[in-house]
């Protein structure tokens, strides 16, 4: 009961503030909210460590609302409750004076109620109400401004692109019903083991959960909606599109992976969607030009790494990077927020530059978070993708095409990383602004995730060091059998990747202070812009094509009736020529009587 | 108690038909809410209340009515559905009136216990129906009135030789239920009789192509969406293939199971298809309802226990949240004076409440877990792919086409930039939106406590048809 | 008894009728037929024979239907004329005789004395009136031709000229066969019906009315008396629901439109005839008297002539009681519950289905459901935005509040009378 509450805490907040919080004043919803997250938060806390959690009411005949909280849920919930409660406290200072401060903070604890739902969800129908709601919490907040039909249009898009994921987790489900009668993953996990019965059908059911985690977590080919999300206000960016809900998938598969692990096939996908998903992220991010969409690109590339790990078999090295770069992706967002902030609204780079003496704290967070994306040694992202480094190497499913791969998306990493760092704080001042740092509400949630995005890589260190991670992970987890590299061999590769950082973040630290770039990079610069025109591709060739079907089906279906007026009006036809018979003429009815009479007679058995 | 259930609405239907005034139809409309809650609540499980006096004497057929689990849910959705427009509807009191007769003749046909009683049921609706259309309805309405009356005709009619057949061929010794469901039509006749029964629930659904009555009925009825609400609480064929059809004549069903699926598959995909292209309120529920029953129907067909009781689950929520949905139609074009999606926009500005309560109802049509819509596409679902996984992929790709057309008409309502501001909910609709609102939640949350008395009877039905539980 | 009291009536009257006014004559013929109805009522289920004359269920139920008729069309007519009374008081005293005998002769004299008084009927207006009613008479007599033959070979065949004698062979078959078609031809069968609609449209609206209700029941009543060959059954059940939905929509005259839809029911309830089931037959007769006679007496308010619907218009905004009574008779006509109509149609289906005739049995219900087109178009015309014209008389408008709710109650209760009905036909 006590584990329905780190859901209901925040869902009474959705109640509450979306009843009466237009009757509250600022900033009471903000303050409200913030102290039900940070209630489930340590609700949550407290369970954990009373040693986990169950919880099961009757739902839907012969699938009962189960929640589990053990170490994956619980390491999830930390993250949710721990992540959104700063961000929450971010936004206090962020929404202040919007006309709609209650409902963004009323749409806000919704969403974390969902997100609990979907980590604790003990089986998959109930992960998927999460699933789904995160989803209308995701709609709701990116059409936060719901006046600009831009972002009202990129609301819709978000919640039907997801959808299309959210078809294939249904049907998933639908095939593990038929097979095993049931959706609870406790009971799933006992069936699995022993031999498998239906292997085709399972690899399917497993392919198309993934399909659902591809939508949530914008992964290829369904990751058009994410830079579009970024129309939403930044707190809802950085809490939702960057280090919780967007992480679901990761975390669908983590959860499933007692499923994955018997699956290479299917792990093997997953690994190259999410390698070409990376590659896709990080080459879209050099052309964007709006601060939030440099950061959402490289949210898509972060989710690819993850799935990498997750596809060969490295679910808790997966979770391990949703754990780092739930830090420094959210302080990304967090700093781009307070500069937007600090600049009323601007959000176009070509119109920053120059900050760095403006913004004496902001510009600190936005370091670290860079460097941490860009994986600058003893940063928290520095680790966590070097755990997924070596991971390509050791694990069952993966192999030296990923590590290489991925090595070559790193240093990618590291330059846009700078490039965005660059654009917005070095060199000169490009626009008219009077940039004003941001007040303490802000200023305070973004210390700490600064502080988180230094140290979080330490939780899991490589062999020999510590690792606290994994084991704390594992009774979760599927047993995957990794083999272990000689020390030296490990190390090396560390310090491979951690050159090759280095080198991305020098070679893009240098390269974008450049007063010409060289027009190779121009054009590329152009066609990343627009991230290779995939937006367009999928208007023509799918989007517009349905809606113009749509439409022809409407005309056609006045046409059914159409044709249906038309039988009416031929049986009305006939019946006027049968009338047509009644002439008037005594002749011809006297002759027709005789006829009817002798076929009356003839019909006759005689 | 049952008869009161049915004598309520009608007789409160004839004093307004009188010319009294209309808050006594709202009176009506509650006691029978009331009465049909208590009924519910109370529902002992099985087959309770049972009613039966001879109907034609000697002739064996019976006035038997009696209510078991499903009747009692159906019940209960239907007055409330019904209250709901009572309360909200500005209508005259005897188009009120028309609609609780409706409403008395509804809850007939659902408790009806004798195959005769409920095709008089089934027939009966279509006056009070024909005559809010005729009275209040829109400039076509003839023609849209002629539609639906031949439709359903073409249907029904030929329907009554099945029904004459049902009985004659299995030998039954009266039309009650029981006795014909122990006597089944067998062998090559129960094909014939089933095709009978089939034409008309499936024009009753509506299933492609047998659909194209619905649109017009819609559309040229009046804007105020009471009888919209009326019409679709008529959308009885999902139930009737359930209660009547399948099991009278089984071997029937099973040789045309296959194409029943498919035209149940594609009816959801193709009502969803076409509502995204519909330019009012009133054409995309209309398509959206093709869409929503398309689903209940595979679930029934499928033959499963999960699948029956996800698809008359779906049915007996579609009532109350496209019922509400043409209802809030209503609101809106009292405020606006059209039914149009798209030409004043932005109405979350001025009528927040007002947005609150149609994305509700919209989340509950799409079937957004948590509301009213999700646990019967759901169980539909997990049912349908046993039948026929293709089928099931055919037709679940309509929650992405309801996503689009629902949010889209969302968006072009309420937010966007408009010029124009107009009054949020006021007065009785407030009793509106929290009634619906606590339907569409309570529904959603606790699907097993409204299933408990429709499981086993789906799984009865699915024994029977050889699938078992 | 009813027998007597018509005879005496229809004796005094005729003496009568040069010395009392019009008005006092009427008011006698109605005494004359109420006090008929009252006999019948009296014995009612009591059987009584008197050589050929039998008085059993079937004759007390359809002479019921047509006493009803006959007093309906004498209430409603407005005519300056004692004959017209007189008349219809003859031809009930046949329609009375034909239905209470099983004398082939006596069914041949009973034919002709209600025949005749309708020939002359037909007439009352002169012009087109007269056409029709020398079609009628013309056809009429070809018709009475085929039942004499049927007769004769009766006779030869069985050596009896009473019904239900034993026979066999091709002769006898014959002399059934023509014995339908002689009947059929009262019935409106088709394809023996081709008189039906020219009559109808020609002739007064209350002399249709007698028509369509009282001659119906009597021909049906001597068609339950003969053994019809299941084929020829069959043909003309399918020719006659076929021929008269379908010319029925093309109609736009109302009573032309009742004249084929009369047709169509005729073919309806010879789907009684396979099972002989008096009691079916009955109730439907009975439905289809109240619900016909209902539209024609609502007609004959508005006009005597001919009635285009798109004279119906408005005739509800002028008189709501007569425009919901014609809305409420054709909903029965066509059979939608919870109306009466429903219930005579239920009957007789299921008297096809007792006798296996589904082929049959499907093709009513399809044309029925074709015909649901016209009935609307003739119930909804009222509703429709017009300046019908209509000066009711109260007690026209009484009768027709009655008739609306006797279609709804026997709707609701048909248990009620279905019973009393023919019994031990």
């Amino acid at each position: 009961m006590a584990l329905l509450g780190t859901i209901l805490l925040p869902l009474f907040g959705f109640a509450l503030l979306g009843l009466l919080g237009k009757r509250m004043n600022e900033p009471l919803p903000g303050v409200l909210a913030s102290g039900l997250v940070l209630a489930s938060f340590l609700l949550g806390a407290g369970l954990l460590l009373s040693g986990g959690a169950r919880f099961q009411a009757e739902w839907l005949p012969g699938i009962p609302f189960s929640l589990l909280l053990d170490s994956l849920s619980g390491f999830m919930l930390l993250i949710v409750t721990g992540v959104g409660l700063l961000i929450h406290v971010y936004a206090i200072g962020y929404m202040a004076g919007d006309p709609g401060y209650s409902r963004f903070f009323a749409y806000f604890n919704l969403f974390i109620a969902m997100m609990l739902t979907l980590v604790l969800a003990d089986s998959y129908p109930v992960m998927f109400i999460g699933w789904e709601g995160v989803g209308l919490a995701s709609f709701l907040l990116i059409g936060f401004w719901y006046k600009t039909p831009q972002y009202a249009d990129s609301a819709r898009k978000a919640f039907i692109v997801n959808r299309i994921g959210d078809l294939g987790f249904m049907l998933g489900m639908a095939i593990l019903w038929a097979l095993f009668g049931t959706l609870s993953i406790s009971e799933l996990k006992e069936a699995m083991e022993g031999p498998l019965r239906n292997p085709s059908l399972l690899a399917l059911a497993g392919l198309l959960l993934f399909l659902g985690a591809v939508g949530k977590s914008a992964q290829i080919p369904l990751m058009v909606w994410l830079p579009d999300a970024m129309a939403g206000p930044t707190p809802v960016s950085a809490l939702i599109h960057a280090a919780t809900m967007v992480t679901a998938g990761v975390y669908l598969i983590a959860r499933s992976s007692f499923l994955y692990s018997v699956l290479p096939d299917v792990s093997y996908t997953i690994a190259v969607v999410g390698l070409l998903t990376a590659a896709y992220g990080a080459l879209s991010a050099f052309g964007q030009t709006d601060i939030k969409k440099i950061v959402a690109y490289s949210t898509i590339s972060q989710l690819g790494y993850m799935f990498l790990a997750a596809g060969v078999g490295a679910y808790w090295v997966a979770l391990f990077h949703v754990f780092t770069h739930a830090f420094f992706k959210a302080l990304l967002f967090l700093a781009s927020g307070s500069v937007i902030h600090a600049l009323g609204g601007e959000q176009d780079v070509r119109k920053m530059g120059g900050l760095w003496k403006h913004l004496p704290k902001t510009r600190w967070h936005a370091l670290i978070g860079a460097l941490a994306l860009g994986g600058l040694p003893l940063l928290s992202g520095f680790w966590s993708k070097d755990a997924i480094l070596t991971a390509t190497l050791t694990y069952p499913f993966g192999g030296v095409g990923f590590y290489v791969g991925a090595l070559l998306v790193a240093v990618l990493t590291a330059m846009y990383a700078m490039r965005w760092f660059v654009l917005v704080f070095l060199g000169e001042e490009r626009g008219h602004h009077h940039p004003h740092e941001a007040p303490p509400v802000m200023l305070w949630p973004n210390h700490l995730l600064a502080l988180g995005s230094v140290l979080a890589g330490y939780l899991a260190l490589p062999h020999p060091l510590p690792n606290l991670l994994e084991p704390f992970l594992k009774p979760a987890l599927a047993e995957v059998e990794a083999h272990h590299l000689s020390l030296g061999a490990e190390w090396a590769l560390i310090a491979l990747s951690g050159a090759v950082a280095l080198l991305g973040l020098w070679g893009g630290y240098v390269f974008f202070q450049r007063k010409a770039l060289p027009a190779w990079y121009l054009a590329f610069e152009a066609a990343s812009r627009e991230a290779f025109y995939v937006d367009q591709m999928y208007n023509a060739l799918v989007v517009n094509p349905l809606k113009a079907l749509a439409e022809a089906l409407f005309y056609g279906d006045r046409g059914l009736l159409g044709g249906y007026f038309g039988l009416g009006g031929g049986v009305r036809n006939l019946g006027q020529a049968l009338a047509r018979l009644q002439t008037g003429y005594l002749r011809l009815y006297a002759l027709l009587f005789v006829l009817g009479a002798l076929l009356l007679l003839g019909v006759m058995r005689w | 108690m049952v008869v009161l259930a049915i004598l309520l609405p009608l007789l409160f239907g004839a004093l307004l038909l009188l010319g009294l005034p209309r808050a006594l139809g709202v009176l009506g409309a509650g006691l029978s809410l009331l009465w049909n809650l208590y009924l519910f609540l109370t529902h002992p499980g099985g087959v309770a209340h049972a009613f039966q006096a001879p109907l034609l004497p000697g002739a064996g057929v019976y006035w038997a009515f009696a209510l078991d689990g499903l009747s009692a849910l159906f019940f209960l959705t239907i007055a409330l559905t019904v209250f709901l427009g009572a309360l909200v509807a500005r209508v005259e009191g005897r188009f009120l009136g028309l609609a609780l007769l409706m409403e008395g003749l509804l809850l007939g046909l659902f408790a009806a216990r004798d195959l005769l009683v409920f095709y008089l049921f089934f027939e009966a609706p279509l006056i009070p129906a024909l005559l809010m259309l005729l009275f209040y309805g829109g400039q076509n309405r003839v023609k849209a009135l002629y539609t639906f009356l031949l439709f359903t005709l073409a249907g029904s009619l030929p329907m009554l030789a099945a029904v004459l057949a049902a009985r004659a061929l299995g030998g039954s010794p009266s039309f009650l239920l029981e006795d014909l469901l122990a006597h089944p039509v067998g062998g090559s006749a129960a094909f014939w009789v089933f095709l009978g029964f089939a034409l008309a629930f499936a024009i009753k659904t509506p299933l492609f192509p047998l659909h194209a009555w619905l649109p017009p009925f819609h559309q040229e009825n009046h804007p105020s969406g009471l009888a919209d609400a009326l019409g679709t609480l008529y959308k009885v064929g999902v139930f009737a293939f359930f209660r009547f059809a399948i099991p009278l004549a089984p071997e029937g069903f099973a040789q045309t199971q296959g194409l029943l699926l498919f035209l149940a598959a594609l009816s959801a995909l193709y009502g969803a298809w076409v509502a995204f292209a519909a330019k009012d309120f009133k054409t995309l529920l209309a398509y959206a309802g093709v869409s929503h029953m398309g689903v209940a129907a595979l679930g029934v067909f499928s033959g499963t226990p999960e699948g029956a009781m996800g698809g008359l689950y779906l049915l007996a929520a579609s009532g109350v949240y496209t019922g509400g949905l043409f209802l809030l139609a209503g609101r809106l074009y009292e405020r606006v004076g059209t039914l149009e999606i798209g030409p004043y926009r932005g109405l979350a500005q001025s009528a927040p409440g007002m947005a609150a309560l149609a994305l509700f109802l919209f989340l509950a049509m799409v079937g957004l877990p948590g509301l009213s819509g999700f646990p019967g596409e759901f169980l539909t679902l997990l049912g349908a792919y046993k039948a026929s996984p293709w089928l099931a992929a055919l037709a679940f790709l309509s929650v992405i086409g309801s996503a689009a057309y629902a949010l889209t008409a969302f968006q072009k309502t309420f937010w966007e930039e408009g010029a124009r501001a107009v009054e949020d909910l006021k007065g009785s609709e407030w009793g509106f939106a929290l009634l619906s609102g606590a339907a569409l939640v309570l529904m959603g949350v606790f699907p097993g406590y409204f299933l408990q008395g429709l499981r086993p009877l789906a799984e009865a039905f699915a024994k029977l048809l050889g699938g078992g539980a | 008894m009813t027998l007597l009291v018509l005879t005496l009536f229809s004796v005094a009257l005729t003496l009568l009728g040069f010395f009392v006014s019009v008005s006092v004559f009427k008011r006698l013929t109605i005494l004359g037929l109420s006090l008929a109805l009252l006999s019948l009522l009296l014995t009612w289920g009591k059987p009584f024979a008197l050589g050929p004359y039998r008085v059993d269920g079937v004759s007390q139920a359809f002479t019921l239907f047509a006493l009803l008729g006959a007093l309906w069309t004498v209430g409603l007519v407005r005519s300056r004329r004692f004959e017209f009374h007189l008349l219809v008081l003859y031809a009930a005293l046949g329609m009375h005789l034909l239905a209470s005998t099983q004398n082939l002769v006596l069914m041949l004299v009973a034919l002709e004395a209600l025949s005749l008084p309708l020939y002359a009927l037909a007439t009352w207006r002169r012009g087109e009136g007269l056409e029709a009613a020398l079609k009628y008479f013309l056809l009429g007599a070809l018709a009475a031709a085929f039942f004499l033959y049927g007769t004769a070979l009766h006779y030869g065949a069985t050596g009896s000229l009473v019904l239900g004698a034993p026979g066999q062979g091709p002769l006898y078959a014959l002399a059934l066969g023509l014995l339908l078609v002689g009947l059929g031809f009262k019935a409106a069968l088709a394809p023996f019906h081709f008189w039906t609609p020219d009559v109808y449209q020609g002739s007064p609206t209350p002399v249709v009315l007698f028509m369509a209700t009282g001659v119906k029941a009597a021909a049906f009543a001597a068609l339950l008396r003969v053994a019809a060959p299941p084929e020829a059954l069959a043909l003309l059940v399918a020719l006659s629901v076929v021929v008269g939905n379908l010319a029925a929509l093309a109609q736009k005259e109302a009573k032309r439109l009742l004249a084929y839809s009369s047709i169509a029911h005729a073919g309806y309830m010879a789907l009684a005839l396979y099972t002989g089931n008096a009691q079916a037959l009955g109730f439907y007769l009975l439905t289809y008297v109240l619900a016909t006679g209902l539209a024609f007496a609502v007609l004959s308010e508005i006009s005597p002539d001919r009635v285009p619907l798109e004279r119906l218009k408005g005739l509800f905004h002028r008189d709501p009681l007569l425009g919901l009574a014609l809305f409420v008779a054709a909903l029965s006509l066509l059979g939608l519950p919870p109306l009466a109509g429903f219930w005579g149609k239920y009957l007789v289906f299921a008297e096809a289905a007792k006798a296996g005739q589904w082929g049959l049995l499907v093709l009513a219900l399809v044309t029925s459901a074709v015909s649901a087109y016209y009935y609307l178009a003739l119930g909804l015309a009222v509703f429709g935005r017009g300046e019908a014209e209509a000066r009711p008389r109260p007690l026209a408008r009484g009768v027709a509040l009655l008739a609306a709710l006797l279609l709804l109650l026997l709707g609701l209760l048909p248990g009620s009378v279905l019973p009393a009905l023919a019994q031990g036909g």
